[in-house]
């Protein structure tokens, strides 16, 4: 009686094993993608796309278990179907780099046979224990995957909780901030606008006269100059190079990029100075840790390409036709952070640098100058120069309207409206369409032709034909006569 | 042989079967089958004006284009019933895309001396790139009356069809 008791207990326990097997594999793309967007993922769209992941497991088990009436071998042909439903999106990507005409329904067909091949073999061939332990080792197998992968993430929240704990996120110290005290620190706000072009490169590539918004940004106490150049074309080396004030991230790596990313001259600068820091982090590019930020704004959801997990697992799926990608989310995520970029003035009345990085009017394109949505057909149409024209467009109403209200409530403040890089029309229409260019030094010279404004808590100063860097390193020198200089411009 | 082996062998063939013939099949099934014409469209009308709005990139599982515009005849009466469809002119064949007709009180504003009514001035028309073969077409519009001899246009629109890629030659 004993013995049978023990033997129907080990019976159910191999038959609960094999079942959180193939959860666990099902669970694996989740994890995965969850693990790599963590600090973007709000706890509802964790807990949504989990209970979405587990209900579909547990959806393709029931039918399973009817077509199988038996556990193990149930439980095995789950965990591969789900697998292979799971990843279908991703496994037709790779199948087209090589057969560009496999199409969804070619996939369909290839996953449907090799689904009923299996369960033929699974029925056949399989013993029930021969499918137990072939769903108790790959259920370690990928529990293993799921630990390795998961392992940074849990470090880094860890580390978070501890840097919160212990009250690091401030760095002043008593000998610095002796040299100001903080009420004296008017606020700093430096703003970055990707692929913002500056007017000549504007001009050229677009055909539009930008002199009005200039002129706008004139009337509210703004310093400008049209004719500033960046020293690099990509976002990485330039921002690198704006944050550490000079232009060595030009000639660097992207891992060196990076590192230098991570730790940055104004951000060790300004603390030093009594400042608190504020960030601004579209699509999470600014990699410097987290703990040196007082506070921080990071826009939720994930890029412009998908704005949830379970629409970037879902898109990775079978259902990928079924995902929308809404265009309004994008949209939502530009006004959101213009409006928090305001709230950064009622923050701290003195001693706050706020530092914004705005992927805008950078790509995707999804509005037009009026902040209508505008057809997705359209969001990487680099042929058009007008759709990009009509998002700058918008750009100015939004960055203008910021910047009033900044003025508003932060009269005394220092504000520095810049771009990375210009509209780098060329570059993108050979890239993709192999359109030669004529003269690429010439091209060069306007693609890295910039936004540049400076608001010095309403006085003039002039930064006519300064680099950004430029025109930073000169309004510090002439708030905290820190004797930066001026570097070689980017002519 | 066993059973088994039999159906599963003819399950197999069934299946490589479906594999090469699925795209035509898809095609068909969802309406999106193109039929190779001949159409002459050496004579083109001069009373004829136009404009595309939009060509989206392929978009969706059957790689769908989508352009929308308006075109008119000058002579065309009051309130009479419009229709535009679209050619898609390669050297040797061509393929004629329906289009859906809508009205566009900002043309019939435009054009005051001609005294259109809005009713059918724009169309809009998709089509699946999928279903169009390699080669490079020239985009015509007929436009006419419905019960009168359309005429033609040539819009100076060129596509070029290389592999999966469709997308529009710019002059």
């Amino acid at each position: 009686m004993a013995e049978s008791k023990s033997g129907s207990l080990r019976k159910g326990l191999n038959s609960a094993l094999s079942i959180l097997s193939s959860l666990i594999v099902a669970l694996l793309p989740y994890v995965y993608f969850a693990n790599k967007n963590f600090d973007m993922l709000g706890k509802k769209d964790l807990w949504l796309s989990l209970g979405i992941v587990c209900a579909h497991w547990l959806l393709v088990l029931l039918i399973n278990l009817l077509l199988f009436r038996e556990v193990h071998k149930a439980s095995l042909a789950t965990l591969f179907s789900v697998l292979l439903l799971s990843l279908f999106h991703t496994g037709l990507n790779f199948i087209n780099r090589v057969f560009p005409f496999f199409y969804y329904w070619h996939g369909i067909l290839l996953v449907t046979t090799l689904i009923v091949i299996s369960y033929l073999a699974f029925h056949k061939l399989f013993e029930p224990k021969t499918a137990g332990k072939i769903n108790l080792i790959l259920g370690l197998m990928f529990l293993g995957l799921i630990l390795i992968n998961s392992f940074p993430t849990v470090i880094a929240q860890v580390k978070k909780g501890s840097a919160q704990r212990t009250g690091s996120v401030s760095m002043i110290t008593d000998e610095l901030t002796s040299q100001k005290a903080k009420e004296e620190l008017n606020n700093i706000y430096l703003f970055v606008f990707d692929e913002y072009s500056g007017h000549e490169g504007l001009l050229r590539y677009t055909g539009y006269d930008n002199s009005a918004f200039y002129e706008s940004l004139e009337n509210l106490g703004f310093n400008t100059s049209k004719r500033s150049r960046t020293y690099a074309l990509t976002t990485k080396a330039e921002v690198s190079n704006l944050l550490n004030l000079n232009f060595n991230a030009s000639y660097y790596t992207e891992a060196e990029k990076n590192e230098i990313l991570k730790d940055t001259y104004l951000f060790k600068k300004l603390p030093e100075l009594g400042y608190d820091l504020n960030l601004i982090n579209d699509q999470g590019f600014i990699s410097t840790s987290q703990e040196k930020f007082k506070y921080l704004y990071l826009p939720q959801k994930m890029l412009s390409r998908q704005e949830s997990l379970i629409g970037l697992l879902m898109d990775k799926s079978v259902y990928y036709p079924l995902v929308k990608h809404e265009s309004n989310a994008r949209v939502l995520e530009i006004l959101q952070m213009f409006d928090y970029a305001k709230k950064s003035s009622t923050l701290q009345e003195a001693g706050l640098f706020t530092f914004g990085y705005f992927m805008f009017p950078h790509t995707p394109w999804v509005v037009d100058e009026n902040g209508t949505e505008i057809n997705k057909g359209d969001w990487d149409n680099w042929k058009n120069p007008q759709v990009y024209l009509g998002q700058l467009k918008y750009a100015n109403k939004l960055i203008y309207d910021m910047v009033e209200t900044l003025i508003e409530n932060d009269p005394n403040s220092t504000i520095f409206l810049l771009s990375d890089h210009g509209f780098r029309y060329p570059t993108h229409m050979y890239r993709l369409f192999g359109e030669e260019m004529e003269d690429s030094d010439l091209e060069r010279f306007y693609m890295r032709n910039i936004l540049n404004a400076v608001y010095v808590s309403g006085e003039k100063h002039d930064i006519e034909a300064y680099s950004g860097i430029n025109t930073v390193r000169t309004v510090l020198d002439k708030m905290f006569n820190l004797g930066l200089g001026l570097i070689e411009e980017a002519n | 042989m066993n059973k088994s082996y039999k159906i599963l062998l003819a399950f197999v063939v069934a299946g490589l079967v479906l594999l090469l013939f699925s795209t035509k099949i898809v095609l068909l099934v969802t309406g999106n089958a193109l039929e190779k014409k001949q159409i002459d469209t050496t004579i083109t009308s001069p009373d004829l004006h136009y404009h595309i709005d939009i060509i989206s990139p392929p978009e969706g599982l059957l790689r769908s284009v989508f352009i929308r515009g308006w075109a008119f005849d000058t002579k065309y009466q009051a309130d009479t019933k419009r229709q535009i469809t679209m050619i898609l002119k390669s050297d040797t064949f061509a393929y004629e895309i329906p289009t859906f007709s809508e009205s566009r009180e900002d043309v019939r504003d435009a054009f005051p001396r001609y005294a259109l009514t809005a009713n059918d001035l724009g169309f809009g028309g998709t089509f699946s790139s999928i279903a169009i073969q390699e080669g490079k077409y020239e985009l015509f519009l007929k436009v006419g009356e419905v019960g009168a001899e359309p005429a033609l246009l040539k819009t100076n629109k060129t596509f070029i069809k290389e592999g999966v890629r469709f997308e529009e030659v710019l002059p």
